[in-house]
C-alpha cells in the first residue's frame, strides 16, 4: 500500500510507517542528520533534521516523525535553515573544533554541516575548557573536546554491540556540573575494544589510534573485502594509502554483519606486517633452511614429491589445507593432491561439515543475522562473544528485544549475563549433555511427533539409545546438574522454535553437532528462527570443506565414491583414474607418519607441529615436509621447503562463512616480500609435475572450474559476488541464494537422520 | 489578587487566565510552564527571569541539542544582564534563542520553559532595557522552585515518575528504584496495588495509551529484589524519638523518612503483622505478603522498631508514650471498622454474616471464616472486589456481587472489576439489601430491593432510589457487606483533641499536625478510607513536620508547600500541539495467570513485565517535565 504526501511542494508516495526522513530519502530529497543511527534506532536528539509541517507551529524531527496521509512537509525553509544553523553555531562554540589538525577532516558530519550552513561559532555561549581525560586505550583515541554528545557511541555500545560499556550519562544538568557534563565515558572494565563507537562517531572525538596521522580520508583507496578472523565473515573496508593499511572500517548495512566489526576485524591487521612474515621461499640445505628463488623452491618441492610418489605410491603423501585461506587456494590444493599426486589424503581441521550425515549437507542451516530476531536461542560450547563476537551481538540483540537465551557453556563467560537459563558443562561432554536433554524431551512426550514421523529416519533406534541417557547420567558426565538438564529440556520444548547455536572450541566433543541435529529434529524447528548454526572459529572453515579439502569429498560436497561424479572431474581436469577411495583423515596422519605409511606431508596455512606436540614428534620422521604459510611457525621450522603465501589482503579470492555465504576477498596491498597467492603456488607445483592448469587467476578458478563443477555453486560467479555475496546452494544465475536450509523438514538427504552419538 | 497573567495563553502577549491564589498563599509572582502570574507588582521580573532561566538550564537533561545548548545560552544571557554586563542585543538574542528552544526541543523542559521567559520579554521589555542601561548588578531575590509533570502532580507521593521511567529506559535499575524511594518507600507494594492516578493524567494517554507507570515501578522493585535487595546507608542516630500508632503504609512511611534522617521511632501495631490494611485488607493474590514484609524490614533497617500485637489505648496509652521518652506521636491507626449497611438483621449475629474487612482479615491469617456454596457481597469498591475474589478462592462456587448503582458508578478499579468477572463473579447492579433472612441463627437469604438512579448527589454520582414493590429474595449461605470503613480515633487519642464529625482525626492538611502540638496524624484515620498511596504520602509529610517539631518545637508549612499547592491548582489546558504527529504506540501488559488456574490459590495473579518490555514501555514516556518558580512574600 502506498500513500502520498506533499514534500517541498511535490506530491510523492510513501509507505505507511515511514518517517519523514525515510520518505524524503526515497524521494531523493536530502535532509541532513547528525545523531540518526539507523541500525540502533537512535535518533531524535540533534534536531538537525527538523522540518516544517502544515498543522503545527513546532519544527518536527524528520528522523522520528512518521508521515501521515496527505501531510504537507517543507524541508528547506528559511525557518528550518535558521534552526539548523543555530544548532551548528552552538555546537561549534561548545567544543574545540580544530579541523586542520583533525583526523576527521573531510570525514566529519559537523564539518559538513558547518560548511553547508555557513555556520560560525555562537558568541554568547560561555567558553568551556573542562573536558575529561579518557583512559589509556590501545586502539582508540578519545578527544572529548570534539564530542558533540550525540549519543551514537552509546547506542552503538549498548544497543548494537550490547556491551554496555558506555553508561548513558544523560540526566539533569545540575547533577552533572561536578563531573563536567554528560560525556560518554567508557568503563574500561566493560569495553571490549570493538570500536563500534569509533565507527559511528560523526566527528573527530573517537578515532582509531593506529590511523592517527596515517592518512586523510581523501588520500586512501577504499577496498571492500571480508574479514579473515573468524567464521562470521564480516565485511571490511580497508583504507590503504600508498599500499599500506591506514585503518579498517565496517561496511554500513552490509551482510552478514549489518555494519559491525569486532576488535579483531577492526584493529588486528598488524599480522600482515609481522616480523615473522615469510618473505622468501626457503629450501633446507645441509640441515638448514636457506633463502631460495621461487624456481629452486618449487622445483625442490615438485621433484621430491615425485620421488616419494615413485617410491612409495601416491598415498604416501598427505596434506593439510588451511581453513583460513581463500576457496581458490583450497580448491587448487585438493586438485594438486587428487589430479596430480593421485591421492585423497587431503583434509582440513576447520571441521565444519559435521552435519552432513544428519541432514545431507555439511553446513550450518541458517543465517547469522536471523539470530537478532529469534524468540529463543540455545547456545552451547565456547564463549561466542570471544570466538564470534559479531554473531554474539545478534544473540544479545535478540535478548534485548525480549528473546530468551538458554546457554550451556564451559564456565562463566561474557554471554552468561544475557542468559535466562544457564548450565555449565565440561568441555567434550556436549553430546552427553544433549543426549540428556533429548532423553527428557522424549520421555516426557515433549517432542514434535508429527515432524519426527514425517521427516526423520532412525527415531526408534535413537529413542532406544537415549532411554539410557537419564538426566542423572547426563549430569554425571557433563557436570551440569540433573534438575538443570530437565529444566532446560522443558524450556526448549516450550519456547520453540529455538535457534540452536554451537561454538566449537579446542577439546569440544566430536558428536556435538550431530547430537544438536538430533535435538532440533525432536523440536521440529527448521526454517526461520530455528535450525542448527555452527559457528566456525576460522574464516574459511566452511570453504575448505566446500572446496573438497576433505578425504571423502570433492568440491561441492560431492562424494569421491560416486563413479559418475569422479568421471565428471576426470574429464574436467584432463586426467583419468582419480582415486575413488576416501583418503586419510588428518587425525590419522601422525600415526601413519610414525608407522611409515606417510612419507611426505604438505602443510598449508596451519601449524600442527605447534598445536599438537605428538604431531611434532611424528613429523620428525617425514622424508619431506612442504610448508606453505604467511608466517613462520613451528611446522615451517621443520619443513624441507617453505613457500611464502600471500595474506588475506594481498590477493583476490573468496571466503565462505559459517552461514554458507560466499564473499569476495580483495587485494588491498602488494604481497609482503616474494610471497605469492596460494592458488598460484599449487598451480606452479602442478606445472612442474607435468600438468598445466588453464586458470590463471582466482576469478578464473572460481568462474571456470568451481562453479562449473559443483551444482551447489552453479549460480555463483564473481560478477554476482560484488556486494553481500551469496549463500549456497545457488543452482543458477537467477537464484538469490539460500538463507535457510531444510525448511519445514525438507532435508537435503531426503529425511533427516537421527544419529546416536556419545 | 492577580495583577497580571499570561497563564494558559498561546501567544505570550495575550491576556492570560486571571489565576488568583487564595489569600493565605503568600505568592507574589509565579513563573511556570504556561506563563507568568504576578500578584505583586513590585516583584523584580528581570531577576525572576534570570532565576527561571537558571532553573531551566539546571533541569536540562542534555539529550536534545536545542535544550542542552539553548538553556545554557539563555541562562548565560540573563546572568550577564543581571550582573550589569548586558548589552542591548542580548534581549533580541534571548528572544531568538528562547524561540528556537521552544520550537525544536524534544521534551517539555525545552518546549515549555521558554514560554514564561518570552512572556516576560514581551510584556516587560522596558524593564530588561532598563537593567541593561543601568549596567549594575540586579539584587538577587529568593525563590522557590518546583519541577513537576502531570503524572507527578497527580501522585500524592510526588514520585519523580518521568525520572525513574527514563532510568528504566536506560536500564539503570538501581537509579530507578532509588528515585522512587526518594518519595515513596514501598515501591514493591505500590507497584502492585496503586490506584495510579498518575496514569489517568499521563499525556501519552491522550495520544494513544498511558504509560504503564505502575507496572514499571514493579519491574524496578522486582529487579532490585533479584539483585539482592536494597542497601541502607549508614548514618548517625539522633536522640529524639517518635512513637507511631499503626504499622500500615502511613506509619511505615513516616518511620522510614524519620529513619533516613537518623530519627528513631517505635511503631505500635495491633496486629501480629506489618502492613495494616495492606496486609489484612488486600489479599495475597494481589499483594504477596513477603513483598510487604520485605518493605517493612527495610523500614526497620533504617532505624524503626515495630512492636506487634500492641493495642494503643489498652496496652499502652499516649501519655505513657510521653513518659517513655517519645517526644512526638504519629497516629496512623487506619479505618479498620466496617460501616453499617442499615439493613435489618445485620446486628443479629447470624452465622454466615461477616463484614468484609473482618472477612478479609481472617482470610489473610489463613482462616476460612465462611463456607458454603453461594455468597453475596454487597458493595462496589475495591474491598468488595477483594471479597468476591477471595470467596472464589475459598471454594464458593456461586459468588455474587450486589451494588446499588450501576457498574459505571462503581468506585473499584475497572481492572479489578474485569478480573472479578473473569473469575466467574456474577454482578447484580441496581440492587440494595433490605433484610437478612435466617433460620436457626444462620443466614439463608437476603431480601433485596431494586433501585433506580435519581439526581446526582453530593459525590456527583446519581443517587439510587428504591423502586416500590420490587423486593425479592436471594438465597445464600453467606453475606458479606463491604460498603465502607470507619475509625474511632477518639477511643485512644487524648481527650480534647480535634476530631472530625466522622470520628477521624482533624489535622492541618500540610503539616499533618493535630490540635495537640506533639500529635500528628495521617492515613485513613484522618481521611477516612482512602488509597494506599495517599497514606504513604501522609506518612512522609508527617515525618517532615515531626522532624521540624523535634528540632524547633514547631512545625509550619514551608515555602515549597505553597508552591506545590499553587502548582496543583494550575492545570494547563490541553493543547493540540503538545505532541504534534506523535508516533502511535501500544502499552505493554504483564502476563496474568489465567482465571481457571488462579481461582484455586492465593498465588499472585499479575506478573511482571520483562526487562526488555519495560525498556520499550519506558521509551514511550514523553517526559512532560515542567518548571515553576515562585517569589514569595
Amino acid at each position: 500500500m502506498r500513500s502520498t504526501m506533499l514534500l517541498d511542494g511535490r506530491w510523492v508516495s510513501f509507505s505507511p510507517g515511514q518517517t519523514i526522513l525515510q520518505a524524503a530519502q526515497a524521494a531523493g530529497v536530502y535532509i541532513p542528520t547528525l545523531c540518526y543511527y539507523k541500525e540502533s534506532g537512535h535518533c531524535d536528539v540533534c534536531r538537525i533534521c527538523v522540518v516544517e509541517a502544515e498543522g503545527t507551529e513546532k519544527l518536527l524531527p524528520a528522523c522520528s516523525t512518521q508521515v501521515r496521509e496527505g501531510m504537507e512537509v517543507w524541508t528547506n525553509t528559511e525557518r528550518v535553515a535558521i534552526s539548523r544553523r543555530r544548532t551548528i553555531d552552538m555546537l561549534l562554540a561548545s567544543g574545540r573544533h580544530a579541523c586542520l589538525a583533525c583526523d576527521a577532516n573531510g570525514d566529519c558530519g559537523l564539518q559538513d554541516l558547518a560548511y553547508n550552513q555557513e555556520a560560525s561559532p555562537s558568541e554568547s555561549l560561555p567558553p568551556t575548557d573542562r573536558f575529561p581525560n579518557a583512559f589509556d586505550d590501545p586502539f582508540i583515541i578519545r578527544d572529548y573536546s570534539k564530542c558533540i554528545l550525540c549519543g551514537r557511541c552509546i547506542a552503538a555500545c549498548s544497543d548494537v554491540q550490547v556491551n554496555d560499556a558506555i553508561r548513558n550519562p544523560f540526566g539533569r544538568r545540575e547533577e552533572h556540573e561536578d563531573s563536567g557534563g554528560w560525556f560518554p565515558l567508557p568503563d574500561p572494565a566493560k569495553c571490549v575494544e570493538c570500536g563500534q563507537c569509533v565507527e559511528v562517531c560523526p566527528v573527530g572525538a573517537l578515532r582509531e589510534k593506529a590511523a592517527r596521522g596515517a592518512a586523510r580520508i581523501w588520500e586512501t583507496d577504499k577496498i571492500r573485502t571480508t574479514c579473515p578472523h573468524c567464521g562470521v565473515g564480516c565485511r571490511q573496508t580497508v583504507h590503504a594509502k600508498d599500499g599500506k593499511i591506514a585503518k579498517i572500517t565496517a561496511v554500513p548495512d552490509a551482510l552478514p554483519d549489518k555494519g559491525r566489526l569486532c576488535v579483531k576485524g577492526r584493529f588486528l591487521y598488524d599480522f600482515v606486517y609481522s616480523k615473522d612474515r615469510l618473505l622468501s621461499p626457503q629450501v633446507r640445505k645441509s640441515g638448514k633452511l636457506r633463502k631460495a628463488s621461487w624456481d629452486d623452491a618449487l622445483n625442490f618441492a615438485a621433484s621430491h614429491l615425485k620421488k616419494i610418489i615413485r617410491r612409495h605410491g601416491p598415498d604416501s603423501v598427505a596434506g593439510l589445507c588451511s581453513s583460513r585461506a581463500a576457496n581458490e587456494d583450497a580448491y587448487n590444493m585438493q586438485k594438486l593432491f587428487r589430479a596430480v599426486i593421485g591421492t585423497n589424503n587431503i583434509d582440513n581441521i576447520g571441521a565444519s561439515n559435521t552435519l552432513a550425515a544428519s541432514f545431507g549437507l555439511g553446513a550450518a542451516t541458517n543465517s547469522l543475522g536471523e539470530l537478532s530476531g529469534a524468540r529463543a536461542i540455545f547456545c552451547i560450547g565456547a564463549d561466542m562473544a570471544e570466538e564470534n563476537p559479531v554473531a554474539a551481538t545478534f544473540v544479545k540483540n535478540a535478548v534485548r528485544s525480549g528473546g530468551e537465551l538458554i546457554a550451556a557453556g564451559y564456565g562463566a563467560d561474557r554471554m552468561s549475563e544475557h542468559a535466562a537459563v544457564r548450565a555449565v558443562i565440561r568441555r567434550g561432554s556436549e553430546a552427553a549433555f544433549i543426549n540428556g536433554l533429548a532423553g527428557v524431551i522424549i520421555s516426557e512426550g515433549l517432542y514434535d511427533r508429527d515432524f519426527v514421523r514425517d521427516n526423520c529416519d532412525g527415531f526408534d533406534e535413537f529413542m532406544a539409545f537415549v532411554s539410557a541417557w537419564t538426566p542423572e547420567r547426563a549430569a554425571e558426565l557433563s557436570g551440569a546438574d540433573a534438575e538443570t538438564i530437565r529444566g532446560i529440556a522443558r524450556r526448549l520444548a516450550k519456547v520453540r522454535p529455538v535457534a540452536i547455536c554451537y561454538v566449537p572450541a579446542a577439546g569440544s566433543g566430536a558428536g556435538a553437532a550431530a547430537s544438536l541435529a538430533n535435538l532440533q529434529m525432536l523440536l521440529g524447528g527448521f526454517g526461520e528462527g530455528g535450525g542448527v548454526n555452527i559457528l566456525n572459529a576460522r574464516a574459511n572453515a566452511q570453504g575448505a570443506c566446500d572446496m573438497g579439502a576433505m578425504p571423502d569429498m570433492l568440491p561441492g560436497c560431492q562424494s569421491v565414491q560416486d563413479i559418475a561424479i569422479l568421471e565428471k572431474f576426470n574429464r574436467a581436469w584432463g586426467v583419468s583414474g582419480l582415486p575413488p577411495k576416501p583418503g586419510m583423515a588428518f587425525a590419522d596422519v601422525a600415526g601413519a607418519l610414525v608407522g611409515g605409511g606417510i612419507k611426505a606431508f604438505y602443510c598449508f596455512g596451519e601449524d600442527p607441529a605447534g598445536d599438537l606436540p605428538a604431531f611434532k614428534e611424528a613429523l620428525a620422521s617425514a622424508e619431506l615436509v612442504v610448508c606453505q604459510d604467511i608466517l613462520a611457525t613451528e611446522t615451517s621450522r621443520m619443513a624441507h621447503v617453505v613457500l611464502p603465501s600471500a595474506a588475506w589482503c594481498e590477493a583476490d579470492g573468496a571466503f565462505t562463512n559459517s552461514e554458507r555465504r560466499v564473499s569476495r576477498v580483495r587485494k588491498a596491498k602488494e604481497p609482503a616480500g616474494l610471497a605469492r597467492p596460494g592458488w598460484w603456488i599449487f598451480r606452479e607445483i602442478a606445472g612442474r609435475m607435468g600438468q598445466d592448469w588453464a586458470s590463471e587467476s582466482a576469478h578464473e578458478i572460481w568462474d571456470n572450474e568451481i562453479s562449473k563443477l559443483a551444482p551447489l555453486f552453479s549460480g555463483i560467479t564473481y560478477r554476482r559476488l560484488e556486494g553481500d555475496g551469496i549463500q549456497w546452494p545457488c543452482p543458477d544465475e537467477g537464484h538469490p541464494g539460500t538463507p535457510a536450509l531444510h525448511k519445514g523438514g525438507r532435508f537435503a538427504r531426503g529425511k533427516g537422520l537421527f544419529i546416536p552419538c556419545e | 489578587m492577580t495583577v497580571f497573567s499570561t497563564w494558559g495563553t498561546d501567544g505570550p502577549s495575550g491576556a492570560g487566565a486571571p489565576i488568583s491564589f487564595s489569600q493565605d498563599m503568600p505568592i507574589r509572582a509565579l513563573m511556570g510552564w504556561s506563563g507568568l502570574i504576578i500578584s505583586d507588582e513590585s516583584v523584580d521580573i528581570v531577576d525572576m527571569t534570570r532565576e527561571y532561566a537558571a532553573r531551566a538550564r539546571a533541569e536540562s537533561c542534555g539529550q536534545c541539542f536545542p535544550c542542552r545548548m539553548g538553556t545554557e545560552e539563555m541562562a548565560e544571557i540573563m546572568e550577564r544582564i543581571c550582573d550589569g554586563r548586558g548589552v542591548m542585543e542580548d534581549i533580541d538574542r534571548l528572544e531568538a534563542v528562547a524561540g528556537y528552544v521552544h520550537e525544536s526541543s524534544r521534551c517539555d523542559i525545552g518546549l515549555t520553559s521558554p514560554h514564561p521567559i518570552l512572556d516576560a520579554i514581551y510584556s516587560f521589555r522596558d524593564r530588561f532595557v532598563e537593567a541593561i542601561r543601568e549596567a549594575k548588578p540586579v539584587p538577587r531575590g529568593e525563590y522557590v522552585c518546583q519541577v513537576t509533570a502531570p503524572c507527578i502532580s497527580a501522585c500524592p507521593t510526588r514520585v519523580n515518575i518521568p525520572g525513574y521511567v527514563e532510568k528504566i529506559r536506560m536500564r539503570h535499575w538501581d537509579e530507578a528504584i532509588k528515585i522512587v524511594r526518594d518519595t515513596c518507600c514501598m515501591p514493591g507494594t505500590i507497584g502492585r496495588v496503586c490506584v495510579k492516578d498518575c496514569e489517568f493524567k499521563c499525556k501519552r494517554g491522550a495520544i494513544d495509551e498511558p504509560i504503564a507507570i505502575r507496572h514499571l515501578k514493579r519491574v524496578a522493585a522486582d529487579m532490585e529484589l533479584k539483585a539482592g535487595g536494597a542497601s541502607v546507608p549508614e548514618k548517625p542516630l539522633k536522640d529524639e524519638k517518635a512513637a507511631i500508632v499503626g504499622a500500615g503504609p502511613a506509619g511505615l512511611s513516616c518511620a522510614y523518612y524519620l529513619g533516613l534522617k537518623g530519627y528513631r521511632s517505635t511503631i505500635f501495631e495491633a496486629l501480629p503483622e506489618p502492613g495494616g490494611m495492606a496486609a489484612v485488607g488486600i489479599p495475597d493474590y494481589r499483594l504477596p505478603r513477603d513483598i510487604l514484609r520485605g518493605e517493612a524490614a527495610m523500614v526497620e533497617a533504617v532505624g524503626a522498631e515495630i512492636r506487634y500485637s500492641v493495642k494503643v489505648g489498652e496496652d499502652i496509652t499516649i501519655p505513657q508514650m510521653l513518659e517513655q521518652g517519645y517526644r512526638a506521636v504519629f497516629i496512623a491507626a487506619g479505618a479498620p471498622n466496617s460501616s453499617a449497611m442499615g439493613c435489618e438483621g445485620e446486628d443479629a449475629g447470624y452465622r454466615g454474616y461477616m463484614p468484609g474487612v473482618e472477612f478479609l482479615r481472617k482470610v489473610a491469617f489463613g482462616e476460612k471464616p465462611l463456607s458454603g456454596r453461594k455468597i453475596l457481597v454487597i458493595g462496589g469498591g475495591n474491598v468488595a472486589m477483594d471479597c468476591v475474589r477471595s470467596a472464589r478462592r475459598l471454594g464458593f462456587t456461586d459468588v455474587n456481587l450486589l451494588y446499588r448503582r450501576t457498574e459505571k458508578e462503581m468506585p473499584a478499579d475497572p481492572f479489578e472489576i474485569a478480573d472479578s468477572k473473569d473469575e466467574g463473579v456474577k454482578f447484580h447492579t441496581l440492587v440494595a439489601p433490605v433484610k437478612i433472612h435466617a433460620s436457626g441463627g444462620r443466614v439463608t437469604a437476603l431480601e433485596c430491593v431494586r433501585m433506580i438512579l435519581g439526581r446526582p448527589d453530593a459525590s456527583g454520582r446519581r443517587k439510587p432510589i428504591p423502586e416500590e414493590k420490587s423486593n425479592f429474595l436471594m438465597d445464600c449461605d453467606a453475606i458479606v457487606p463491604a460498603i465502607g470503613q470507619s475509625c474511632e480515633v477518639d477511643r485512644f487519642a487524648p481527650e480534647g483533641i480535634g476530631v472530625n464529625k466522622n470520628r477521624t482525626l482533624a489535622v492541618d492538611p500540610v503539616t499533618m499536625r493535630s490540635s495537640v502540638p506533639y500529635i500528628f496524624g495521617g492515613g485513613d484515620c484522618v481521611t477516612g478510607p482512602s488509597t494506599l498511596v495517599a497514606a504513604l504520602a501522609a506518612g512522609r509529610r508527617a515525618a517532615r513536620s515531626i522532624m521540624d517539631y523535634l528540632e524547633t518545637g514547631d512545625s509550619a508549612p514551608r515555602p515549597e508547600d505553597w508552591l506545590d499547592k499553587a502548582v496543583s491548582s494550575l492545570s494547563r489546558p490541553g493543547h493540540s500541539d503538545d505532541a504534534p504527529f506523535a508516533v502511535l504506540t501500544h502499552r505493554h501488559h504483564p502476563p496474568m495467570t489465567d482465571p481457571e488456574t488462579r481461582i484455586h490459590s492465593f498465588a499472585e495473579v499479575e506478573g511482571c513485565l520483562s526487562p526488555a518490555e519495560a525498556g520499550q514501555e519506558a521509551g514511550r514516556c514523553l517526559r512532560c517535565y515542567r518548571i515553576a518558580i515562585a517569589a514569595l512574600r
